[in-house]
């Protein structure tokens, strides 16, 4: 049922934090912009 | 609400539940009733998860703190993204291979039948009461726009789902979340298009606006306990609070534990992952863009109208006075609001805040007014929203965002009422009374758990309405148990860790949330989450370390 080769793993845990902390950051710089931009 | 609208909601409703009945064809055993056999696939059960925590709370009172408070609510999910990836290589695995219906039933195994019972009953008791704010945030509302009773709102809403939820299992509460994910956030979207078509300044200006009046602050980085939206708060109290509630909420483990393998259940844990703080901030500018709009457009001195009538029928002259002050402070601002969009500097900022500050100072007038005329809080937050929908938007448009608002609630209402009655049959029935039975048996006890739990729900509904401000009341709910019930859980994960120091470590931990909650109760919930595990886990820990063999069972 479960794929041997897609179980957790500490390399398969930091490529996926890495990805998703990526998206994140990213999401983060342009709500920082918005705020450096509209907040004064 | 035009004969068209209405057409839409009812449409809506009668398409949601006979979809639902049509799921039950071929749901014969309880494995396929509350697990769907384990075949979903990972983008259902992750729209599902998405849609289960996005309730009408989020539609209304997040759009509403948008437009009151501006974009800065968004912190509160800054943990969400760390905890998910977290629980796709700990707890989802974990739970998925021990082949479990409940989070709960898992610790039974790992320690004991009391440790299970009681993380399990937690859960009933809070999940069963939020469930209730969650039907009494939409329900409060609707009556207030429509002047229906409350018992009228809770149950247009309340009986369709509890109809669907208990035919249909979880196959009809999953594919019913995939549509109503996709209702809601193209209403939302669709929302934002009209808002930005509707208003008389450019979206560079009206963001302008929105920055002056504070709209604009994302993040806060002062390090208060007491203060709930800080990134602080988000990042360290939010990643807590989404391991508890995503981890060891079996609301939301029962959908995971839907999906065919760990695999697609990490996917679908990682969809929210991707998407969530990007949808809050969607959802959050829809409010700061009604902020703007209502600088041009003349608001309501109060958005409910309940309290409206209420306080105009208790004192007429102080409301009229009032009346005339908003009318005064509405036509300054909309005059600081066009000096500031032609010429952006510091004096056209501070007279804005100005105008800003007398227009607040007269609402606050009001609500109190309205809060010793009605007395309820005067707090009108969660109206704004439908204020605008009903008043602003085009013919039709109404309907669909009425129907999507009930799509949210029902969403988080069946898939919570679907986790209820699995922990009822299978972490109490089947293990304490009827452990022997057909599966037509335990179907027919299970889908008897999901009615008696969706009429308990109904009921807290009409009595939560008095309870404050609808999105804090579902946090607070869950925050008395979540983060020593996630304690558990980690200590589930730890090989040394032993029954009794689970028990006992439990039982420290909500006593210790309890104590701050009570000695401090200027603490934010959030840090409730942080006490809760650290507190079970440390103590859980300091038992075990007592005694000489591990446990075993894993």
């Amino acid at each position: 049922m479960t794929h041997p080769e897609s179980d957790s793993g500490p390399s398969r845990f930091k490529t996926t934090l890495v990805r998703v902390m990526s998206m994140q950051l990213l999401a983060l710089l342009l709500l920082a912009l918005i705020q450096l931009r509209y907040n004064r | 609400m035009t004969a068209l609208d209405w057409i839409i909601v009812v449409a809506y409703l009668v398409y949601v539940v006979t979809d639902g009945v049509r799921r039950s064809k071929g749901t014969h055993e309880i494995e396929g009733y509350f697990l769907a056999n384990r075949n979903l696939p990972w983008w259902a059960v992750g729209l599902s998860v998405m849609a289960t925590q996005l309730s009408a709370v989020t539609m209304i009172g997040t759009t509403g703190q948008g437009a009151s408070d501006g974009m800065r609510f968004v912190q509160f999910y800054f943990g969400l993204p760390v905890a998910m990836v977290i629980l796709g290589v700990t707890l989802v695995p974990f739970l998925h291979r021990a082949k479990v219906f409940t989070a709960y039933e898992y610790l039974e195994r790992r320690f004991d039948a009391k440790t299970r019972s009681l993380t399990s009953f937690l859960f009933l008791i809070s999940r069963a009461m939020s469930c209730g704010a969650i039907i009494s945030a939409p329900g409060v509302v609707f009556s207030a726009i429509f002047g229906w009773d409350l018992i009228w709102s809770v149950a247009l809403m309340g009986i369709p789902t509890v109809i669907y939820t208990m035919i249909g299992g979880v196959q009809a509460v999953t594919w019913a979340d995939v549509k109503q994910m996709v209702l809601i956030v193209g209403s939302l979207i669709v929302i934002v298009l009209l808002l930005i078509a509707k208003l008389p300044v450019n979206p560079d200006d009206a963001l302008t606006i929105a920055g002056a009046a504070g709209r604009m602050r994302v993040f806060d980085f002062t390090f208060n306990i007491n203060e709930t939206y800080t990134f602080w708060s988000g990042v360290l109290g939010g990643t807590f609070l989404m391991l508890s509630y995503f981890g060891t909420d079996q609301s939301q483990a029962q959908r995971y534990l839907t999906a065919r393998n760990v695999e697609e259940a990490r996917s679908a844990l990682l969809m929210s992952a991707y998407w969530k703080i990007p949808l809050q901030a969607l959802i959050l500018l829809i409010g700061v863009l009604i902020f703007v709009f209502y600088v041009f457009q003349a608001p309501p001195l109060l958005y409910n109208p309940a309290h409206e009538r209420s306080a105009r029928a208790t004192d007429s002259v102080a409301f009229a006075a009032l009346e005339s002050r908003h009318v005064v402070a509405l036509r300054e601002r909309r005059a600081a609001a066009q000096r500031l969009t032609e010429s952006d500097d510091e004096a056209a900022r501070a007279a804005f805040r100005a105008s800003e500050a007398t227009l607040t100072a007269v609402r606050g007038e009001a609500q109190d007014l309205a809060a010793r005329a009605t007395g309820e809080p005067g707090r009108d937050v969660n109206y704004i929203m439908p204020h605008f929908v009903l008043s602003a938007l085009p013919l039709g448009f109404a309907g669909i965002f009425i129907a999507a608002v009930m799509a949210a609630a029902m969403s988080s209402i069946a898939a919570e009422l679907n986790s209820l009655s699995t922990a009822t049959v299978i972490d109490f029935y089947r293990r304490w009374f009827r452990r022997e039975g057909s599966d037509a048996h335990f179907l027919l006890v299970s889908k008897i758990a999901t009615a008696v739990w969706g009429l308990f729900a109904c009921a807290v509904a009409i009595y939560a309405a008095t309870l404050g401000s609808l999105i804090e009341v579902v946090n607070r709910f869950g925050s008395f148990f979540y983060g020593s019930i996630l304690g558990v859980f980690l200590l589930a994960m730890i090989p040394q860790a032993r029954p009794l120091g689970a028990f006992v470590g439990l039982i420290a931990g909500m006593s210790a949330v309890a104590a701050v909650s009570f000695s401090a109760p200027s603490v934010s919930f959030l840090w409730h989450n942080v006490i809760g595990a650290v507190v079970v886990v440390v103590v859980g820990m300091l038992l075990s370390f007592g005694k000489a063999e591990p446990a075993a069972g894993r």
